[in-house]
């Protein structure tokens, strides 16, 4: 099954249509979290889901495609789960601003996360077998705990 | 070490998930959650962005009540608008503060970041580029 999700903040039409498109000429469910109410012809809807269903969702995929947001991000990390990010652009009215380019630029690189810029290249990418990404904590966040636990423990 | 009252605050979905990550920080101390999610956490204050800013006083009346019941030692935020507003909030009730900007802000702080800087004692991005750009700490990042 492939996981669509495009966060809590904001719709993402350009993706759900893609993918939409893309999910009528395969031969794999696609489960899509749209944010708003959307008709689809070929996955199965599911506009918000709470934490508990979304985790569900999100476990049970082969493949998530969604947003470049560090939710997502985070939670596929830790499921071990493959992602595909297409970052949302501002000049479409996807985001308030472009920061979730910087996002996916960022993620280059890393093991089981695949960024791209354009939703034509998302058919040819569901056919791959992709390396899950790395779920053990990643050794920058050593640094930011320790760093939070000296800040609370020097106040009197 | 004395065990100290932290009082957790940040938006639902990437926000939240950062604020959770960060967990490890608080062993030996008492942490309370606050979101923007009333069934994410034990408190909740409303959803609001810079499109919905006066949603900001709600959350400035919400934040006092719940501070006035767990008087915090310390209020960390993992951002958004709501967390600016619970580090003022936070600095009338004299507790220490920390500003932690969301990793999806790369290239600069965030609006909310901007703003939080005469309010966080500790001001922390999670990019070392944006740290030397604005004078922000860098300690690490949760990705």
């Amino acid at each position: 099954m492939i996981f669509v999700t495009v966060g809590t903040q904001l719709p993402f039409p350009r993706l759900i249509e893609a993918m939409d498109q893309i999910a009528g000429r395969i031969y794999e469910p696609v489960i899509a979290q749209t944010y708003v109410p959307t008709t689809c012809k070929n996955m199965i809807v599911e506009p918000q889901m709470n934490g508990t269903r979304y985790s569900d969702v999100l476990a049970r995929a082969r493949l998530i495609v969604a947003h470049a947001g560090i939710g997502t991000i985070m939670a596929a990390r830790e499921a071990g789960i493959p992602l595909i990010v297409l970052p949302r652009r501002a000049s479409l009215g996807e985001h308030r601003n472009d920061h979730q380019q910087g996002t996916a630029r960022q993620m280059l690189g890393h093991e089981g996360i695949t960024a791209i810029w354009s939703e034509d290249k998302l058919e040819e990418l569901l056919h791959y077998n992709f390396e899950p990404p790395v779920s053990h904590a990643p050794p920058a966040l050593d640094g930011l705990v320790s760093g939070l636990r000296s800040f609370i423990s020097e106040g009197a | 070490m004395t065990c100290k009252t932290i009082l957790a605050v940040s938006s639902k979905g990437g926000h939240y998930r950062q604020m959770k990550a960060l967990s490890g920080a608080y062993e030996g101390h008492e942490v309370r959650y606050v979101s923007t999610d009333a069934s994410l956490t034990e408190f909740s204050v409303s959803e609001c962005s810079r499109t919905q800013w006066w949603r900001a006083f709600t959350n400035v009346v919400q934040l006092i009540a719940i501070m006035r019941k767990v008087r915090p030692d310390v209020v960390v935020s993992t951002g958004a608008l709501p967390g600016l507003m619970a580090l003022i909030v936070g600095t009338l009730f004299g507790a220490r503060t920390v500003w932690i900007d969301s990793i999806a802000n790369t290239d600069r702080m965030s609006l909310s970041g901007r703003l939080s800087k005469p309010f966080a004692q500790l001001w922390l991005t999670q990019w070392p580029e944006v740290s030397n750009r604005t004078g922000a700490t860098y300690v690490g990042a949760v990705l």
